[in-house]
């Protein structure tokens, strides 16, 4: 097998914070021992808790955040203690997609000027391939003279993911790239993602919170919880067969059209317990936890060809109820 | 009871209409979706609805009637007036929620800033609330939030942090534009679940702008589907995911992969073209030019109708379709 384009190797991230404004200085993890490949031609789809990491994820594997322990592996290279120049000619590989496209598109510069800047890195002076990428998102060479105001928000989202493009990257981690768009962007920009895929054999990163884009999109899927890893598996088996009882719930949660949702009486407490350190991050929460699991903390195993868990329980039936 | 009523609202900015006689009213503890692609016009609409709006000419009004008997046509109340609404009776939830928290202010200071103005709640009163809320809305810790930049926040937590904030003074009125799209489902679910408690509980009324037809599915009364700024469907939730009238709101379901039938599928069905920008709009049903069951009569000829096509006696299913017979048989 080759070596994945991408390799995350027990990676952790810690920030410090206070508690109070005297108080001790604690460490709290943003990311705790992560570890995934991503294949090369692979779409792998990162979902998981709001606050469990995904995004301090994308950046460390872009190496815009640094670790805080773990090892990053770019086509087999260690890229982990790369910094300055050593380190420019691996961020080219890598480029990032934005939620926001307004945010990250220059409003007074033309699209012909926004998007010379990445050939000019590559030291490329002629407009072909600009024109060439254009149709690819399918656009046609009147775009050049605008400005990215004259363009709606699916087009500005399919722009940023053309200048992306032409820096001419083996990876784009997509960071809810997705999310802000209404559905029918959404699906031309997913659509799209999928023939870069197939044409170029791109690899992709991509994050998100709607479980059925995420799960369309991509060949395998994570789960994050509280900064862990807790479960990755291809995409339907992690769908029809969740073997952690976090992902369970997360598929149980997902809104379906036609779906109702009843008031709740009162706070579902038992989410704001704290993490614990020992145990499984998720053992306040789950309804199948046994002593052991929050004495010690569960490891990644594989329980099926790659399919990988860190719940401790194998004889559990998590399957969704329509299944 | 009527809670705000919405007389053909209509918004330009010089040139042709963006919202386009926009008519529809809500009860007292009705949450009603507004939905369509984007540039449909939905944020634009509810801004003027609530006097939001920086520039542009408004038409038309959104006659309010609070709790205590007064009304107000939000879409032309003076600042001095509308100081003593928002916030308090009426609140609104941005789209953007980098943009509509200070970034350099503690999310304590923000959260005080709020309370104090809203609901007359200062020190450590203020405190124990600002903690309460942020528990409500899902944060895992909220005393150490509370002393966080937005900056320091994930996506979600920032969005969570707004919503906290704008139900603080338990309003009436809520709009909220595309208020959970960045939370996990879970989170998601529990935050709707917040928000049909706090309508239980005090009545509430809220408009919730969002794409996401399986969110507004959750938690709607009814779904008011715009298009080319006009309204083009008017149902209530039930009828509207079991048989929508209009060509375009059944686009619209299409184009969004439901959970349970994502694999098989390799690519999504898209929507051909996109809504016609305000000066590109023929004298036919704007959706002509995309619209599978298009005819050229009537469909290019003349403007349908918003027409009721409800059976009960005080029911409300709107749509606006030439054909929308034909296409039910
Ligand atoms: N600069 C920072 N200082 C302190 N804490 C931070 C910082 N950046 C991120 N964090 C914390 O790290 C955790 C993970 O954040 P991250 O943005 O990666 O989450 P996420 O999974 O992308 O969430 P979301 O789905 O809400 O976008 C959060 O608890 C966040 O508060
Ligand atoms: N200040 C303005 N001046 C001129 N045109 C504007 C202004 N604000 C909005 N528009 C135009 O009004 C139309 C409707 O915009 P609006 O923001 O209401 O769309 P939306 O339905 O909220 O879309 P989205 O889902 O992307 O938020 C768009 O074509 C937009 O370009
Ligand atoms: S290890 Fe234990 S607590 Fe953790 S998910 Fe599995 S059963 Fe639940
Ligand atoms: S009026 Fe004609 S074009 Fe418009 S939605 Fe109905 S069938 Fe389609
Ligand atoms: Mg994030
Ligand atoms: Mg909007």
């Amino acid at each position: 097998m080759t070596a994945p384009v991408l390799s995350v190797q027990g990676v952790s991230k810690t920030y410090t914070q206070r508690a109070g404004l005297f108080g001790r200085p604690s460490q709290t993890y943003a990311l705790r021992e992560v570890s995934f490949d991503l294949r090369t031609g692979e779409i792998l789809g990162l979902v998981g808790e709001s606050g469990s990491g995904k995004t301090t994820a994308g950046r460390i594997a872009m190496r815009l955040v640094e670790p805080s322990d773990g090892k990053i592996h770019l086509a087999g290279q260690d890229v982990t203690g790369l910094s300055g120049a050593a380190l420019r000619p691996m961020r080219r590989r890598i480029q990032l997609i934005f939620q926001d496209p307004s945010a990250s598109l220059n409003p007074r510069q033309t699209i012909r000027q926004i998007l010379r800047t990445p050939l000019r890195l590559r030291g490329i002076t002629d407009d072909a391939e600009i024109v060439r990428m254009l149709a690819i998102i399918g656009m046609g060479a009147e775009a050049l003279d605008r400005t990215p105001a004259m363009f709606s928000g699916g087009q500005r989202q399919r722009l940023s993911i053309a200048r992306a493009l032409l820096m001419n990257p083996d990876i784009i981690v997509a960071d809810e790239a997705v999310s802000a768009l209404d559905v029918c962007v959404q699906a031309q920009v997913v659509n799209l993602l999928l023939d870069l895929r197939d044409q170029f054999g791109l690899s992709i990163l991509f994050i998100g919170h709607d479980l059925g884009v995420v799960g369309l999109i991509s060949d395998r899927v994570g789960v994050m919880f509280r900064g862990s890893l807790v479960e990755i598996a291809p995409s339907r088996e992690l769908f029809e067969r969740p073997r952690h009882p976090y992902t369970a719930r997360l598929l149980a949660a997902a809104p379906r059209q036609g779906g109702k949702l009843t008031p709740h009486a009162e706070v579902d407490t038992g989410r704001f317990s704290p993490t614990s350190v020992e145990g499984c991050a998720f053992a306040a929460l789950c309804p199948h936890a046994i002593t052991e699991c929050r004495t010690t903390r569960p490891v990644m195993r594989e329980i099926a060809p790659d399919h990988w868990t860190a719940c401790r329980r194998a004889d559990l039936d998590l399957r969704p109820a329509h299944c | 009871m009527t809670l705000l009523s919405v007389r053909d609202l209509g918004v330009d900015f010089g040139g042709p209409p963006i919202v386009d006689g926009v008519s529809f009213s809500m009860k007292r503890g009705e949450i009603v979706a507004l939905v369509g692609e984007s540039g449909s016009g939905k944020s634009v609409a509810s801004l003027a609805l609530m006097g939001l709006l920086g520039r542009g000419n408004v038409t038309g009004s959104a006659m309010l009637r609070l709790n205590d008997g007064r009304e107000t046509d939000l879409a032309r109340i003076s600042s001095r007036e509308r100081r003593g609404v928002l916030g308090r009776h009426v609140s609104m939830i941005f789209q953007d929620p980098l943009s509509s928290l200070d970034p350099i202010q503690t999310i304590g200071a923000q959260m005080r800033e709020v309370l104090a103005l809203h609901c007359g709640l200062l020190g450590r009163k203020a405190e124990a609330r600002a903690v309460e809320l942020l528990h409500e809305v899902g944060i895992v810790d909220p005393q150490a939030c509370l002393k966080l930049i937005p900056q320091r926040l994930s996506g979600g937590m920032r969005q969570r942090v707004l919503i906290a904030m704008a139900i603080a003074g338990e309003p009436e009125l809520l709009l909220a534009d595309e208020p959970t799209t960045a939370l996990d489902v879970t989170v998601q679910a529990q935050v709707l679940r917040l928000l049909l408690s706090l309508r239980a509980r005090s009545g509430m009324g809220m408009i919730f702008i969002t794409h996401n037809l399986a969110v507004a599915s959750s938690i709607t009364d009814r779904v008011i589907v715009l298009y080319a700024g006009q309204v083009v469907e008017d149902a209530p939730a039930d009828a509207f995911f079991a048989a929508p009238a209009m060509p375009y709101s059944k686009a619209l379901l299409g184009a969004a992969p439901g959970i349970d039938s994502v694999f098989g599928a390799r690519r999504l069905p898209t929507l051909r073209g996109q809504v016609p920008a305000p000066g590109e709009r023929g004298v036919g049903c704007r959706f002509a030019p995309r619209c599978d069951a298009m005819r050229p009569t009537p469909c290019q000829t003349q403007m349908p109708d918003l027409q009721n096509i409800a059976d009960g006696e005080n029911e409300v299913h709107a749509v606006r379709c030439g054909r929308w017979e034909e296409l039910a048989r």
